[in-house]
């Protein structure tokens, strides 16, 4: 059975856990709760869908075509010839 | 470590490559395209997370190649162009600001320590926990990005989307580690509020019956 405060402690490493910032011990602490119990495990389930739709996400590359242009402009300054 | 080129001309108008054939200029040119050109969103991130201003992440970005290029026969092709770029991005930076530091104030701390539990208890309440895969969020999410406050947007970015680890983050943007996981959390916090007023906008609430308690927020 697991108690408040084990719960809050593996809630605090969610995070770290799936950004695999965690250290070793800690990990299997955290592992070993989560495989006892479900309310933690599904915190879990959903912090780590919430990661994936972030890290999935592109930014838009168009977003830099300015400050592109800019570097190679500087770039061709200082002798630079873009492969044809 | 990367090793960083050493800087051997200050003058950002010298041009170092005299005594270079034409065909290794040549050589250097293609590399340069092919190896680093394509860091260039890499950087700009960088650069925006470092000055959280726009016009000076430009002049970052466009310093960290003219040094880039200026160097890169001290780059090591086959090794890690990105870490190589970020450091001198970093350095660069560090370098106009004459080292000052911004303090950053990691109060709050303890809150956001419970931020993944506590979004979805939040959601579950909301009856909208499974909005990630009712919904596409992705175009939320990239609002919600483009509306974080530069502090948390920098750190979120070159986490979640650059994928550079905790320790990475700290030493480019010259921060203690807990200050780069508290400003993350802070950003995925926003985030998550973000999503969750999306999907109640979306409408895909339902009524939460068998909503677990909520307490161990």
């Amino acid at each position: 059975m697991s108690s408040r405060e084990d719960c809050e402690a593996a809630a605090e490493q969610l995070w770290p856990y799936l950004d695999g910032a965690l250290p070793e011990a800690e990990r299997e602490r955290v592992v070993q709760h989560l495989g006892s119990c479900v309310d933690c495990a599904s915190h879990l389930d959903f912090a780590r869908l919430f990661l994936e739709a972030v890290q999935g996400v592109s930014l838009p590359e168009g977003d830099y075509d300015a400050v592109r242009g800019r570097v190679l402009k500087a770039l061709a300054a200082e002798g630079f010839a873009a492969p044809v | 470590m990367t090793q960083l080129p050493k800087k051997t001309q200050s003058d950002a108008t010298a041009a170092p490559l005299s005594g270079v054939s034409r065909e290794e200029q040549r050589d250097r040119d293609r590399e340069f395209a092919e190896i680093a050109l394509p860091l260039l969103p890499t950087i700009a991130r960088v650069a925006n997370a470092l000055t959280r201003d726009e016009a000076d992440a430009d002049d970052l970005v466009q310093d960290t190649f003219l040094q880039g290029y200026r160097h890169w026969q001290t780059f090591a092709v086959g090794t890690d162009c990105r870490r190589w770029l970020t450091t001198i991005c970093r350095n660069e930076f560090f370098r106009r600001r004459h080292r000052e530091r911004r303090t950053v104030s990691v109060d709050n701390d303890e809150l956001e320590l419970l931020g993944a539990a506590r979004a979805h208890n939040q959601a579950r309440d909301a009856g909208v926990d499974d909005m990630f895969t009712q919904l596409d969020v992705g175009p939320a999410i990239m609002s919600a990005i483009a509306a974080l406050p530069s502090v948390f947007r920098g750190v979120v970015v070159l986490s979640d989307v650059e994928g550079f680890t905790y320790e990475e983050i700290a030493e480019m943007l010259d921060l203690p580690i807990g200050t780069v996981r508290s400003r993350l959390y802070r950003g995925r916090r926003r985030l998550q509020d973000s999503l969750l007023s999306y999907a109640l906008d979306a409408g895909i609430a339902r009524p939460a019956t068998n909503s677990p308690p909520s307490g161990k927020e």
